[in-house]
């Protein structure tokens, strides 16, 4: 299989009052394209900025990323985001749906925003497999939050991404329904091709996943 | 357009946050249009109001001919042509003056001539069978009829518009019955440049009237005239016409009078045709615009700006919120502009355009209620489009900068984590908050009062300046056995325009009260109706002064005293020839007599239309200078008076309504005064402008004050009710941990009662603080100049006395108390929800962000 993603020497540091923070200490990464991967590690070793880093969300201070070759961080804003939202996929751990719109809206937005229409047959597929079809006019305030990560996630399948990134999405869920998410997660990564990097606490989630990447005070330790 | 529907589809969603932004911006609108278009609508409907009395066609030809209408038609700068049918006159064998003057035309009219003379029912209907007739008001009142539909007349009426028998007029008696009553028009185009060698038709009737009155007229004619040849009765046509550029132009006028020397054998006199020249005077467009009215927009625009800037600042984090997952899922740049852009139209659109409608009612209400308040005049308002484009542009700029802002914020938000602001962040937005809401209940206060101070200050502007006459006329002092007769100041009340006529007169005299010294004095003779500010103690009183039992002595100074006996001497002031001066006044005394005395101790220039009476002047009846002069010997010279002589009266006050101008009531004034060699002097010019500009300051300051109020309160609610939602968890948990409703309740209650309290402090120091710099700069009263010996604080200290002194004790209190239960009520309806006191909303705002 071929290296979709790709990162050499990352680095990140945050400047504080009390002096620079370094998240990330040059981080190199490959993975290649349709595994699950699981980033792991402490509360504050890293996980989430490298995958900030790694999706394009929040620029590192140093280091390159790569996805399918194309250099990340040489695009422009808007190009980076036509990039983002054709290319990646997010879920995460808040959810982050827009409260505004209902539940089908958040679901196609990305497509929306790229001047496409959904596969009406790819959207019941997805909404039903989610169990969230019956849920299609009501508005984020008005779910669950298992349902609002199903939302997440159907909105984070249909634009059909080759990569998916999930910060602690089963976070804020309980146990079930935190497994029955990454169960539809996984399956939908599966089913459909797509390499899914999950930054988790969760030991149930990295026994699932086919490479696991720990961090450790912003140095990956343990990569398989 | 994607983005467009985006957008709609998200404010569908925010519909509560949204109907607050398109109020705001509704309200803002609205305002500017209205001081806009206020003055303009003003203009236009004085413009309606004048062509609604004097008609608007621009020409006529009165003594018509058949072949004119032809010539009309050919004329391409002729716009509208309305044509009457003259029949013949109604007339009176008695010996009456009215009917001597005037000679009312009976006749038809038809649509276009309704139209363009703007005639008008103010009862029933137009005549429609040959039996029918609708009467001016004036010939109904001449005929000894009362002004009702129903009734049957008999009416005279005659014609000597006869083919083949000259000077002969024929009449007979007709029997109408009355269909309609005609608003009064004959007698202004009489009265004025419009003047007419034709009958008008003071009474309409159907066309098909006249084969009644001619076979009648000629029926007639056959017993008394003895004349070989045929007698034919002929209809005179009347044409009105409107020229299609508005007004006729000197050339048009030219063509006008070639025609009708060519077609007429009457001196050139004769043929002048009548031109309206009330008819094509445009409506003031481009009024001048004064700083003020500037100043207001200015303000409208700079509040439009602070609510529009706090409602987004409300939205603040669920715009942020929004704009990052945006972004995070992949929009661009361009594309959240555009949506920012479409949000931005899908709410300024209904904004401008309800705001316009509004701003437009709003112009139409105060006209109706205020200016033309009793009028029948309809209201014309008048949207200057240009400059509104304009304000349009400054507003939308004003709504897009405070859009932008909020937006340049909001794109700052990493778009890692919660995407929303941090907690240190949310605490510093709690903080300003709370300022917030200080601030926008000091705005509030202060805008209240701001807006009464200003408003009184305006009040008492426009009764300053309405008390004082418009024009004084004073009869030629050269004919001094003359005098204004009862039926001149008739006419001059029956001029459109002219609200009050008083008729007073004044001579010199000396006074003595008590036996003590003599002083030179006038004594002033006023009308019944002129006596309303004299305190009568009852009407048994009142009609002793007009009987000329007493008179009246001005003395602002003096205390009430009981009525006190007085000399009255009158002199013969003349003067000699003197070769050396060149002439000297001498006095003569011609008569004594006592009379009784009574203090008058109001100020004459605040509380009547002064004429001219000053400190220790008399006021008296016209009965008492009457009888005064009466018993002075015949041929003696006394003021303007020659006594002897008919006693009448040789001054007027004219009292004009807001409209005269309009009316070209004071042209014809001045004419009537040229015309009997009389004197007038005008106070209208300078003061009625000053009270039409107090009207429109007054209405600007209402209009901005209420407006700005009514903004402040619906971001004050909006704030309070976010704040509520804020502070509902920590009351629940609170409640939780075992605080009781009543404490709960006692400590929301205190809260806001400290928050309202200090609100009308801060309002009020802030319209304080404003009021010294005001005054400061603007130094009415030299303040400035005596600073360095008073000092500041003793400056300041005279000036917030003197604003509470102006505004009055109890005034103060029931602003004050009014606006701190005003703002209890907003934060405690705003707090409902705390106030019940309930435990189970602890999780209702779980993930809310800030503020």
């Amino acid at each position: 299989m071929s290296v979709i993603l790709q990162a050499r020497g990352l680095c990140k540091v945050y400047r504080t009052s009390s002096g620079d923070v370094r998240a990330l200490k040059g981080v190199d990464l490959d993975l290649e394209e349709g595994v699950f991967c699981a980033v792991t590690g402490r509360s504050g070793s890293g996980k989430s900025t490298l995958l900030h880093a790694l999706s394009g969300l929040d620029r590192p201070t140093e280091g390159r990323v790569t996805v399918d070759g194309a250099d990340l961080y040489s695009y422009s804003d808007d190009r980076m985001a036509a990039f983002r939202r054709r290319t990646m996929g997010f879920v995460f751990q808040q959810y982050n749906l827009l409260e505004d719109y209902n539940v089908k809206a958040n679901i196609c937005m990305p497509l929306k925003l790229d001047g496409k229409k959904p596969d009406e047959a790819f959207f019941e597929e997805i909404t039903q497999t989610l169990g969230i079809q019956g849920k299609l006019r009501k508005y984020p305030g008005e779910l669950s939050g298992g349902e609002q990560q199903r939302v997440a996630i159907a909105r984070c399948v249909l634009a059909k991404p080759k990569l998916i990134f999930a910060d602690e999405p089963t976070g804020n869920l309980d146990r079930r329904t935190g497994e029955e998410t990454m169960t539809l997660l996984t399956s939908c990564a599966t089913k459909y091709g797509q390499t899914l990097i999950v930054v988790t606490h969760n030991p149930e989630i990295v026994k699932m996943a086919d490479a696991v990447i720990r961090i450790e005070d912003g140095i990956v330790v343990q990569g398989e | 357009m994607r983005t467009a529907f985006l957008a709609l589809s998200g404010l569908l969603h925010r519909r509560r946050e949204c109907l607050l932004v398109v109020t705001v911006l509704t309200l803002s609108f609205s305002s500017i249009v209205l001081s806009l278009s206020l003055l303009g609508s003003m203009s236009h409907t004085n413009t309606e109001y004048r062509l609604n009395a004097y008609g608007q066609w621009n020409g006529a030809l009165v003594d018509g001919k058949e072949e004119d209408s032809e010539w009309l038609s050919e004329r391409e700068w002729i716009g509208e042509v309305g044509e009457a049918r003259l029949f013949g006159n109604i007339m009176k064998l008695s010996d009456d003056s009215a009917w001597a003057q005037n000679s009312f035309g009976l006749g038809s009219v038809d649509e276009g001539y309704r139209r363009l003379g703007r005639l008008r029912l103010s009862e029933g209907r137009w005549p429609e069978s040959s039996d029918e007739i609708a009467v001016e008001e004036r010939v109904l009142e001449v005929l000894g009829c009362e002004p009702v539909c129903g009734q049957v007349i008999e009416v005279l009426v005659g014609s000597n518009r006869l083919s083949g028998v000259p000077e002969i007029q024929l009449f007979d008696r007709f029997t109408f019955t009355v269909c309609g009553v005609i608003r009064d028009y004959t007698g202004l185009w009489e009265i004025t440049n419009n003047a007419m060698d034709r009958s008008l038709i003071s009474a309409v009737v159907a066309p098909s009237a006249w084969d009644r009155i001619q076979g009648t007229l000629l029926e007639q004619t056959a017993l008394v005239v003895d004349y070989p040849g045929e007698i034919r009765i002929e209809q005179i046509p009347q044409y009105l016409f409107t020229a299609k550029e508005g007004s006729l132009t000197p050339t048009q006028k030219n063509e006008i009078g070639q025609y009708l020397a060519s077609t007429r054998l009457l001196g050139v006199e004769d043929l002048a045709p009548s031109y309206n020249t009330m008819s094509g005077l445009e409506p003031v467009s481009d009024v001048y615009v004064p700083t003020e009215t500037d100043s207001y927009r200015v303000l409208i625009l700079a509040v439009t700006l602070l609510a529009v800037m706090c409602v987004y600042i409300l939205q603040l984090p669920r715009q942020v919120h929004n704009y990052a997952v945006f972004r995070g899922i992949g929009a661009s740049g361009r594309q959240l502009v555009s949506l920012i852009f479409w949000e931005m139209v899908l709410l300024c659109v209904p904004g401008a355009l309800i705001g316009t409608g509004a701003g437009a009612l709003a112009v139409w209400a105060v006209l109706r209620a205020w200016i033309y308040s009793g009028s029948d005049v309809r209201i014309q308002v008048y949207i200057p489009w240009r400059d509104l484009t304009i304000a349009a542009f400054f507003w939308i700029s004003t709504v897009l900068a405070a859009r932008a802002a909020v937006f340049a914020a909001a794109a700052r938000i990493p778009l890692t984590g919660r995407l929303r602001l941090s907690g240190a962040r949310s605490r510093q937005a709690g903080k300003w908050r709370n300022c917030l809401i200080l601030g926008l209940g000091c705005a509030a206060v202060t805008t209240a009062v701001y807006t009464v101070h200003k408003g009184l200050n305006l009040h008492y502007g426009i009764e300053t300046f309405s008390n004082i006459e418009d024009y004084q006329i004073f009869y030629n002092t050269n004919d001094l056995d003359g005098a204004f007769r009862s039926d001149d100041l008739e006419l001059l009340r029956s001029i459109p325009g002219v609200e009050q006529v008083d008729g007073y007169n004044i001579i010199p005299v000396k006074v003595s009260l008590d036996g003590g010294e003599e002083r030179s004095v006038w004594l002033t003779a006023v009308e019944e109706e002129y006596c309303t500010f004299l305190p009568f103690a009852d009407e048994a009183d009142e009609s002793a002064f007009h009987s000329g039992n007493f008179v009246f002595m001005v003395d602002s100074e003096q205390e009430e005293q009981e009525e006190q006996e007085a000399v009255l001497s009158v002199y013969e002031t003349y003067e000699t020839a003197d070769n050396m001066a060149g002439g000297h006044l001498t006095n003569t005394l011609l008569y004594c007599t006592p009379c009784a005395v009574r203090y008058l101790t109001v100020n004459m220039r605040s509380s009547s239309r002064g004429v001219g009476i000053a400190d220790g002047d008399l006021i008296c009846s016209h009965a008492f200078l009457e009888r005064l002069l009466g018993s002075i010997e015949p041929g003696k010279r006394v003021g303007d008076f020659m006594t002897g002589m008919a006693y009448g009266i040789k001054n007027l006050n004219l009292e004009f309504t807001d409209q005269a101008e309009d009316l070209s009531a004071p042209d014809y004034v001045a004419q009537w005064v040229k015309e009997r060699n009389s004197f007038i002097n005008d106070f209208a010019m300078s003061y009625h402008e000053v009270v039409r500009g107090y009207q429109r300051r007054l209405i600007m300051t209402y209009a901005a004050g209420g407006c700005v109020l009514l903004m402040v309160w619906l971001l004050l609610t909006s704030v309070l009710s976010l704040e509520t939602r804020q502070e509902t968890r920590r009351y629940t948990l609170l409640r939780i941990l075992g605080m009781n409703r009543r404490s709960l309740q006692k400590s929301v209650a205190g809260a806001a009662l400290t928050r309202s309290f200090w609100s009308a402090l801060g309002g009020w120091t802030v319209f304080l603080i404003y009021d010294v710099i005001w005054t400061f700069r603007t130094d009415p009263e030299g303040k400035f100049a005596e600073l360095s010996e008073y000092g500041w604080l003793r400056y300041v200290w005279h000036d917030v006395k003197l604003t509470f002194a102006f505004l009055g004790s109890a005034r103060c209190a029931v602003l004050t108390a009014g606006c701190i239960a005003a703002l209890l009520v907003t934060i405690l309806l705003s707090k409902q929800k705390l106030l019940k006191g309930g435990m189970n909303n602890v999780g209702d705002i779980a993930g809310e962000g800030i503020m």
